[in-house]
């Protein structure tokens, strides 16, 4: 019994000793994952790259799929009259809806573009929090970033605006449990807007500084004029428009001298023409690719893409005779394109009869880098110099300085003519009304399939007469539906716009 | 007259008494129910330890004093007392204790009478399963168990997905801790059916706290086969047969005329709402076409042998066991193999020690396998051929010498997007690996230090070793179907889990008081890791050579590689009392502590406790008199668990140092991002509940009743909320809100016998309700699409949308009821009005389906005929709801159509349900268009065995032997248009069925075969 007694307190001794170990043992960590603890010590990358980093994760997110693909498309151009859904007739059928005017507050596309540009917001006023929390010593590069981050914000709210009118002003991060603010008028939406162009431009750099320095393709000065141009043209304020692109244009960085057939080239990607891209790249052994012309490339036997988003054929009877823009703009199938690549026409297996070409894969960058025949190398052109005249031009003429338009105009003229002496006449009128009508012309031959022609036709005045007839109705579509979804998180704050 | 007829037997024996002198009895012990001889009953002079028991023939003989009663008693019979007063021959019959109310279960770190229970556990014997054609022996329960919701997959191999007592969580894993002979595992699939000899399912709080933050899912508990009581024995069990998908339990899609013609009508209406020209379009084939499910399916061979050899010696027994098991699966290219062998020894070595050891080995192997074949087969149309017909295709172009896509017909350009399904599966078949080994074995010391007292150890590891290899080849069918590189991945796998028990227990029995304690402190740590890593640009003819499948045959500059590794701890102490007064008054006090190295340093701690309270009303006094009542007793608990299936360290920051790549300069670099942003304070779910239940033995245990009312809250949900787009992301997941799962669980079983003939019949049925009570952010919604959110006060994942009231048949219909705001023409969607306000906008959308069932019930007859047995079981579900999207035309390219939309709406008066074919998006909002009920009743199991007499044996050395046959789930009773009313699905959004991956569960015919020797 004694024996029994000593064994009892012997295992109850072990037994503590083993549990009284096993507290330590415990504390247990992720292998090979960084946390803020070790990511200092074990990456010896100060704070301020990691600071850095959000603000680049904004750039990043200009690549997504709403953002700047398939359900952008739709919103910004295949539901203009420039621009058919493409694809077989059944192929993305929901964008139907956009292209006869029957879409709903639950429609994919202005759903997911909506959200993925609130995203780019929520970034933005991530990245700004954290960087008016810096002191200037440690990071000392803090106000070009605050200055990048606020034109950021202010271009994706641009969009949103566009789009939807008067939104929720948010100014920092909201956690999810916040309530959603509710909606500002157009207005007061656009005034934040301006603000943040207006700090942008005295924050930012020239594109040169970038070229002699490095940072090509960040936010410039020119980008921030250029939106902030764009807002007033919005608002008919002629007068800052000319102060603004002026100011590009007499900041000698920005000119007309690419070749028409070069602007959309690899090589002339962030050139003279160029203000501000979405940034994409293939190399051989790293990606950073957009869908954006995937999505939009030869469908069929070529197999480039998925074919969406084709120039229309009323875009095709706009321009006019000999206009070389014409092979710039519309890849024509069962043609032989100037880079020598054979595009099969429809009889041969390509599925639509056009296709975009300012997303087209020239050989020489398709070849390199072993890269796949999609175009996840190809930068979108968000803003560049022609738009810039082509905005001057268009103030101008309202504020009744028709010389100065018309100069501008033709400049954009010219460089179009390629070279070819007997297309694209001068215009000449100095009647404010034809001469309106020139610009909007040029305008939309220009930067065709850009996505500028479903909102100048808004602003314009001009979307019931082109459109009307495939359903778009005064009053309502000036703006697309709030998503429902949103409404529905938004616990109902957010009102929907009038006829949705 | 009773009264009266006591009195005088009372008095008649008295008188008897006077004459008390010792004399012999003898005598025969007979069963009741078979009526033959019983040897080894054991025959105890009442208020003594003398005794005798009964030879081989049931005989029996013994000197005792006439004044004596003898006790006759035999495990799992009633035992009766007879007294002696004078007789000289008494012949017993004993019956069967059907009830068993002395049957032991397994209630985790101990066993208990199960009259003693105070919690609800349901116990299952491992015969009743074995004949149940899955690898997996939870498949088996299915129906069996009220309250536990059993999913089978129809895959080759796979586990089914089980569910105690609805979803307690809705962020978290449902699914149960599984205890296996002590080990702690997250399924059984490694363990053959045939090795198990009972499983407990756990599910009340109050039993479930001895497992602390691992239990409130509830708990199985798995106990394996031990060498039986006697002698030497080999038994084989085996069966082979085949499985198909009946053409009843099919989708019924269009042929190719039917597709052309449906198509060509959509194309026609989507280009009159464009005002554009209507172009026909043409496929390769007319008439029946291609059925590409039927060429993507087989009639598949299932197989299972399972050999266990025991012995039981006085201080030691030994057991060891082999299995095979086979399965193809119903979709070519699908099949599963298992290999399994099981040794279990234990000895006593003295009074004082006790010691055994256990293993258990599985090695399975698993070919590669597309789980999109039957999705791809559902949208391809039937329009092509599936080898090349001879016409240029126009993806061609694309092709390349040696193309091995080449013979295959190239998808047609308006679904580029789903391949040939033909191709899929052949041009990969044989081309991948999964293979893997499970280890767990385990030992056991247990030191009796006196006969109330003891000390047990047990310690056990499981090793898990996984592999998987994949050859992708280089080849071009057509549109997405295509591989610019060929490719090889490997994969390894590791992982290992320790497990370290210290058990106390203490049991005493004194006078009316019985009393049992543990006390006990359990360690276990888990460690996985892994590695992979593949390779570009295998030469061309390693297609016809498996030799070339390795990362050495690619080139070195076109690899990818990564390995994680991982660990989790957990210590635990634990405590339990079992009380007993006077075998009527029962409680049971539980405790656990539990610390895991999941949460950080401040919240990993936390205590589990539990009490259950016992009234065995049928041994009051009172209740003596009541003879109809064999048993009765009243059972109330109340206790709490943990459910800690979250991901670990999810207290922890991560960054990803190249989580997000941007070009700057015309450079791809690298830049950081954090993984999640986490909250330091996560722990665990709390699950709280009461149970109070009642069970009863009737008519002398003809009927046996068990009902139950459960009342669980989770506390401390983990919830994440799907943010407005405005919020910032991504966002914290932390521990907010709660939510209730209540209901009724009931059990009957009657055994009814008529000469030669016996039959069981046993059912039960359960009702649950589940209400979220509170939510993180203010109650928030979760709004988790536009089809489904979770609300308080509602079911967790409710469906949401408008009421469909029909079809617009024509104009003047449309002119007079409320419409949307959109464009509304004949062949829409007619929404109801639910406010009133004459027009049809958001506010008229309603809850309108819940994926979770009211009511889950099984059902199962039993009947013997002298050598025959017959079985059928069957199961079912009543009040669930599935969102299926099968009638909407696809978003991307288009796919082939159930034939249920030959009915679609094409002019006045032809449909008032499917609306016009067309891409109107009005008639693709959430509505209950899109709800169908997920009901079934399922015939699981018809079986029909034959016995061979025992006499016609013996001569050869055999013990017993049955055949029988087997039809498993040969009918379902349904009116879904999916594959199978069972979806299951994520718990936000259960019952989601829009891409058709879950897997249709096939018929299954057997025939086996049991030998004991």
């Amino acid at each position: 019994m004694k024996k029994i007694i000593q064994n009892i307190i012997y295992i109850a001794i072990v037994t503590i000793l083993f549990s009284s170990c096993k507290e330590s043992l415990l504390d247990l960590y992720p292998y090979g994952v960084l946390t803020d603890a070790n990511y200092q010590d074990t990456t010896q990358i100060d704070q301020s790259i990691y600071t850095e980093a959000n603000v680049l994760k904004i750039y990043a997110h200009m690549r997504g799929w709403g953002a700047i693909q398939w359900p952008y498309l739709g919103v910004m151009s295949i539901i203009s009259d420039d621009a058919d859904k493409g694809s077989t007739p059944t192929d993305g059928a929901p964008q139907i809806a956009l292209e006869n005017f029957t879409f709903n507050s639950s429609d994919y596309s202005v759903t997911t573009v909506y959200q993925d540009y609130f995203m780019a917001v929520a970034l933005a006023n991530e990245s700004l929090a954290e960087l008016d929390s810096l002191d200037i010593e440690v990071a000392p590069k803090r106000d070009q970033l605050i200055a990048e981050v606020r034109f950021l914000r202010a271009y994706h709210y641009f969009r949103l605006t566009q789009m939807f009118g008067g939104l929720p002003v948010l100014t920092e991060p909201l956690p999810p449990d916040a309530p959603v603010p509710a909606r500002k008028t157009l207005q007061e939406t656009q005034d934040f807007i301006e603000a943040d162009l207006l700090a942008a431009i005295n924050g930012l750099p020239d594109k040169s500084y970038y070229m002699a320095n490095g940072g090509l393709g960040r936010a410039t000065k020119g980008a921030a004029q250029g939106f902030l141009a764009k807002l007033y043209l919005y608002q008919q304020r002629w007068g800052d428009v000319l102060t603004q692109t002026n100011a590009i244009l007499n900041s000698g960085i920005y000119d007309l001298s690419t070749p028409i057939d070069k602007i959309f080239t690899e090589a002339e990607e962030n050139g003279r023409e160029s203000l501000f891209e979405m940034q994409a790249q293939e190399t051989e052994t790293l990606n950073a690719t957009s869908g954006y012309a995937t999505v939009q490339g030869v469908r069929g036997s070529l197999n480039r893409g998925w074919g969406f988003n084709v120039p229309s054929q009323k875009l095709i009877d706009a321009f006019e005779q000999g206009d070389p823009r014409f092979l710039t703009t519309v890849l024509v199938s069962g043609t032989t394109l100037s880079d020598g690549t054979y595009i099969p026409s429809v009889s041969e297996g390509v599925v639509n009869p056009y296709y975009n070409m300012k997303v087209h894969q020239w050989a020489n960058e398709l070849a390199k880098d072993n890269r796949l025949p999609f175009g996840g190398w190809i930068n979108a052109r968000i803003l560049r110099t022609a738009d810039i005249f082509l905005m001057y031009a268009e103030a101008a003429n309202e504020l009744g300085q028709t010389n100065e338009a018309l100069a501008k105009l033709e400049m954009v003229r010219n460089r179009a003519r390629n070279g070819i002496t007997d297309v694209l006449p001068e215009v000449t009128t100095t009647d404010q009304l034809e001469l309106r009508a020139a610009i909007q012309h040029e305008r939309r031959i220009e930067l065709a399939m850009e996505f500028e022609r479903y909102f100048d036709l808004i602003r314009w005045g001009l979307a019931e007469e082109a459109l009307g007839p495939n359903g778009w109705t005064k009053g309502k579509h000036e703006v697309y539906p709030i998503p429902q979804i949103e409404i529905d998180r938004s616990q109902g704050t957010l009102i929907q716009n009038p006829g949705y | 007259m009773e009264k009266l007829l006591k009195l005088f037997l009372s008095i008649f024996f008295l008188s008897i008494t006077v004459w008390v002198q010792a004399q012999s009895v003898k005598g025969k012990v007979t069963s009741a129910d078979s009526g033959e001889p019983i040897p080894g009953v054991s025959i105890v002079i009442k208020g003594t330890a003398s005794g005798t028991v009964t030879d081989v023939d049931g005989n029996y003989q013994l000197l005792v004093d006439t004044d004596k009663t003898l006790v006759f008693s035999f495990v799992g019979m009633l035992s009766q007392e007879i007294p002696v007063t004078g007789k000289g021959m008494i012949n017993v019959t004993l019956k069967n204790d059907i009830h068993n109310i002395e049957e032991v279960v397994a209630i985790g770190y101990g066993s208990m009478k199960k009259s003693d229970v105070t919690g609800s556990i349901v116990s299952v014997k491992g015969d009743d399963l074995k004949s149940n054609p899955s690898p997996d022996a939870m498949s088996g329960l299915q129906g069996k168990v009220s309250g536990m919701i059993v999913t089978n997959s129809g895959r080759a191999g796979d586990s089914p997905d089980v569910k105690i007592r609805g979803i307690g969580t809705v962020q978290a894993g449902t699914g149960p801790l599984y205890v296996v002979d002590g080990v702690f595992t997250n399924g059984i699939s490694f363990l053959n059916p045939n090795d198990i000899e009972s499983i407990e399912v756990l599910k009340d709080a109050s039993s479930l706290a001895i497992f602390g933050a691992q239990g409130a899912n509830g708990v199985i508990i798995v106990t394996t086969k031990t060498a039986e009581k006697g002698k030497l024995t080999v038994n084989y069990d085996g069966y082979a047969g085949i499985q198909t998908l009946h053409q009843r339990d099919r989708i019924d899609f269009t042929n190719a005329s039917e597709f052309t013609m449906l198509y060509n009508e959509m194309l026609q209406n989507n280009a009159s709402d464009l005002n554009q020209e209507y172009v026909p379009w043409t496929g390769d084939l007319t008439g029946e076409g291609t059925d590409w499910v039927d060429e993507v399916l087989r009639n598949a061979l299932v197989t299972n042998h399972s050999i266990s050899v025991s012995s039981n010696k006085e201080r030691s027994t030994s057991l060891f066991s082999l299995g095979y098991f086979q399965q193809d699966g119903i979709t070519k290219t699908d099949s599963y193999k298992r290999y399994t062998a099981r040794f279990k020894q234990d000895y006593i070595v003295s009074d004082f020690l006790e010691i055994g050891a256990n293993l258990i080995a599985n090695n399975w192997y698993r070919t590669d396998y597309n789980p999109n074949i039957l999705r791809r087969a559902r949208e391809a149309v039937p329009t092509y051929a599936p080898y090349d017909n001879g016409d240029s295709d126009w993806d061609r172009l694309n092709s390349f010498p040696g193309n091995i896509g080449e013979k295959y017909t190239s998808p047609p350009d308006i679904q580029p997007n789903v391949g040939n399904p033909v191709a899929m599966y052949e041009i990969l078949e044989g081309t991948g690996e999964y293979s893997g080994y499970t280890i767990i074995g385990s030992a056991y010391a247990k030191v009796n230090f006196t006969k109330d007292f003891s000390y047990k150890i047990s310690g056990n590891a499981t090793v898990s070793l996984g592999h998987n290899s994949n050859y992708n080849p280089h080849f071009a069918v057509g549109g997405i179907q295509k591989n610019e590189h060929s490719s090889f991945s490997r994969g390894t796998s590791r992982s290992k889990d320790y497990q370290v028990d210290h058990l106390f227990e203490y049991s005493k029995v004194t006078g009316e008081h019985r009393i049992k304690a543990i006390a006990g402190m359990t360690y276990r740590e888990s460690e996985n890791m892994g590695f992979s890593a593949s390779r570009d640009s295998i030469s061309a003819q390693a297609y016809a050579d498996p030799s070339m499948w390795m990362l050495n045959a690619g080139y070195s500059e076109w690899d990818n590689n990564g390995d994680y590794k991982n660990e989790v701890a957990f210590t635990s102490y634990l405590g339990r009392v079992s009380y007993s007064y006077k075998d009527k008054y029962l409680a049971n006090l539980t405790v656990r502590r539990d610390g895991s190295s999941k949460f950080g340093p401040d919240h990993r701690w936390g205590t589990f406790p539990a009490v259950g309270l016992g009234w065995v009303v049928s041994n009051e006094a009172f209740m003596q008199n009541v003879e109809k009542v064999d048993f009765l007793k009243i059972r109330a608990s109340w206790g709490q668990a943990g459910n800690d299936k979250i991901g670990n360290y999810m207290y922890l920051p991560t960054i990803n140092p190249q989580g997000e790549s941007v070009v700057i300069d015309n450079e791809i670099i690298y830049i950081p991002t954090r993984s999640f942003y986490a909250d330091p304070g996560i722990h665990w779910e709390i699950v709280e509940g009461v149970d109070i239940g009642a069970e009863t033995s009737l008519f002398n245990n003809l009927l046996h009743i068990d009902i139950g009312y459960f009342n669980k809250t989770t506390k401390d949900l983990l919830a994440t909320v799907p943010a407005p787009a405005s919020s910032s992301a991504p966002y914290a997941v932390t521990n907010a809100g709660s939510l209730r799962n209540s209901g009724f669980e009931s059990t009957a079983t009657g055994h009814f016998k008529f000469g030669d003939f016996n039959l069981t019949l046993s059912g039960n049925a359960s009702y649950l309700k589940n209400e979220v009570l509170e939510l993180g952010n203010d109650n928030a919604d979760i709004i988790s699409n536009l089809h489904y959110r979770t609300v308080v006060g509602q079911s967790v994942g409710m469906m949401y949308g408008y009421i469909q009231e029909g079809i617009f048949q024509n104009q003047e219909e449309i002119d007079n009821s409320p419409v949307t705001a959109g464009v509304v023409r004949p062949g829409d969607m007619k929404y109801k009005d639910l406010n009133g306000d004459e027009k049809i906008d958001e506010n008229d959308r309603t809850y309108i389906g819940n994926h979770l069932p009211d009511w889950t019930y099984g059902f199962s007859i039993n009947a013997g005929y002298k050598n025959f047995d017959f079985l059928v079981d069957l199961n079912g579900v009543v009040g669930v709801d599935n969102y299926t999207e099968i009638r909407l035309p696809a978003s991307w390219a288009v796919f082939n159509m159930p034939g249920v939309l030959l009915n679609r709406w094409h002019g006045e008066g032809t449909s008032n349900h499917d609306p016009i074919l067309s891409a109107r998006p009005d008639n693709a909002l959430a509505s209950t268009y899109f709800v169908e009920s997920g009901d079934y009743m399922r015939i699981r199991n018809i079986q029909l065995g034959y016995s061979l007499p025992p006499n016609l044996l013996n001569n050869i050395g055999i013990q017993g032997m049955r055949i029988y046959v087997n039809a498993q789930n040969p009918i379902t009773f349904q009116n879904y248009t999916g594959w199978t009313p069972e979806v299951g699905g994520n718990i936000l959004t259960g019952g989601d069925d829009i891409n058709y991956t879950n897997f249709p569960i096939g018929s299954t015919y057997t025939i086996g075969l049991n030998i004991n020797f």
